[in-house]
């Protein structure tokens, strides 16, 4: 399906032609990912009985951007980017688990246009890196024993790329909706310590348990954005 | 310029094609399968002698042996299933783990869930590294 698309995209740029005046300006706002989810599964086993979980999460994402043509078909840019990621998940009425992080972050991009239309098809590269920082809490009780506990992710590094075709289609003089698709990596570190503590009922007894570890991974696949694209005249 | 347009085509189509599932162990890229019981599950597996030649045998990088041996416990695995009263309650989210079967040990299976395959799992599940899990090779199924 995605393959259809970017051939799609390919053979509608084929057909346009058009320039833009050196000097034009942009501002943008894309939203680059918006995704929540809200799962709720059970579990039956005749010895053991049934489970069920939920698990409701929000992830949003968001890239303000300025861009300047240094050429009739050639637009360079700078943007930031934001990233919420929100979530809980319980099972039963005795465990709870929430969790969330917020990246920042600045990148640069450039932008060929096909065509200066109405409809503007584009290619992009993009680059960029973004910093933030995480928490998780946990809450259970078992017949055994219960278990509160406290997760920082801290120090969170990314470094992301990404190449992708697009449309501008004009829906005013100067303003322009942005949809495009891509593919895109990402080089993800962060630390990670917790600390929790486990109380046991028999004997009553307690035992502080902590962690700590260095994560670094890589992340890729496709991605989705749409926005809108401001056009400002040159000065 | 259609040129350099069908070159940006023709490297998107690539990363997508590569984007398949799958996950590299030990040099190969090893199949996506599903658990379809998660009480089949060996959380202390002791690896016998035997076990281990086999293992060393099938593998080209031999420290994946002492690497499965240790993160196939489960008191190296994620805060919210590393204990059985644990597991008990959330059987149905552990179904949502990418599971990569990477050995067979007579009637068990090894999988393993590499943390980058298992980012969408809720907090306190994601792996911080590579964790194992050695399963009734029954309740493994092929996607």
């Amino acid at each position: 399906m995605l393959k259809l698309i970017f051939i799609s995209l390919f053979f509608i740029s084929i057909g346009c032609y058009g320039q833009f005046t050196k000097g034009t300006r942009t501002v943008g706002l894309n939203l680059t990912s918006f995704n929540f989810s809200s799962l709720n599964s059970s579990y039956d086993v005749n010895q053991i009985g049934s489970s069920s979980n939920t698990n409701n999460s929000l992830n949003v994402s968001i890239t303000p951007s300025m861009g300047w043509f240094i050429s009739e078909q050639v637009l360079v840019g700078g943007s930031f980017s934001f990233n919420l990621n929100n979530s809980k998940f319980t099972a039963g009425n005795n465990v709870t688990r929430k969790g969330n992080s917020f990246t920042a972050g600045i990148g640069s991009f450039g932008r060929y246009y096909f065509g200066a239309t109405n409809f503007m098809p584009y290619a992009q590269a993009s680059l960029g890196v973004s910093f933030g920082s995480g928490k998780n809490t946990w809450d259970e009780t078992y017949t055994t024993y219960s278990e509160k506990g406290e997760g920082n992710q801290k120090s969170i590094f990314n470094i992301n790329a990404g190449i992708g075709m697009g449309l501008t289609k004009m829906i005013s003089k100067n303003t322009g909706l942005d949809i495009s698709l891509g593919y895109g990596f990402t080089n993800s570190s962060f630390d990670y310590s917790s600390e929790s503590n486990i109380q046991y009922n028999n004997p009553p007894s307690s035992e502080l348990r902590k962690s700590e570890y260095k994560y670094t991974g890589v992340n890729h696949g496709a991605s989705f954005s749409i926005g809108f694209l401001i056009f400002l005249d040159p000065k | 310029m259609y040129k350099f347009a069908s070159v940006i085509v023709f490297v998107l189509l690539v990363f997508v094609s590569c984007s398949q599932k799958g996950f590299v162990f030990d040099g190969k890229k090893v199949q996506e399968v599903k658990v379809a019981d998660m009480g089949d599950l060996y959380s202390t597996y002791i690896f016998s002698k035997d076990d281990q030649t086999q293992l060393s045998s099938a593998f080209n990088n031999k420290s994946l042996v002492s690497d499965i041996s240790a993160y196939s416990k489960e008191k190296n695995w994620p805060d919210a299933i590393n204990t059985l009263e644990k597991r008990l309650q959330v059987r149905p989210t552990m179904l949502q783990y990418h599971f990569y079967k990477v050995a067979t040990l007579g009637n068990k299976t090894i999988v393993a869930l590499p943390p980058d395959k298992n980012r969408h799992m809720p907090a306190g599940f994601v792996p911080a590294t590579t964790i194992y899990m050695v399963f009734a090779g029954k309740t493994i199924i092929g996607k």
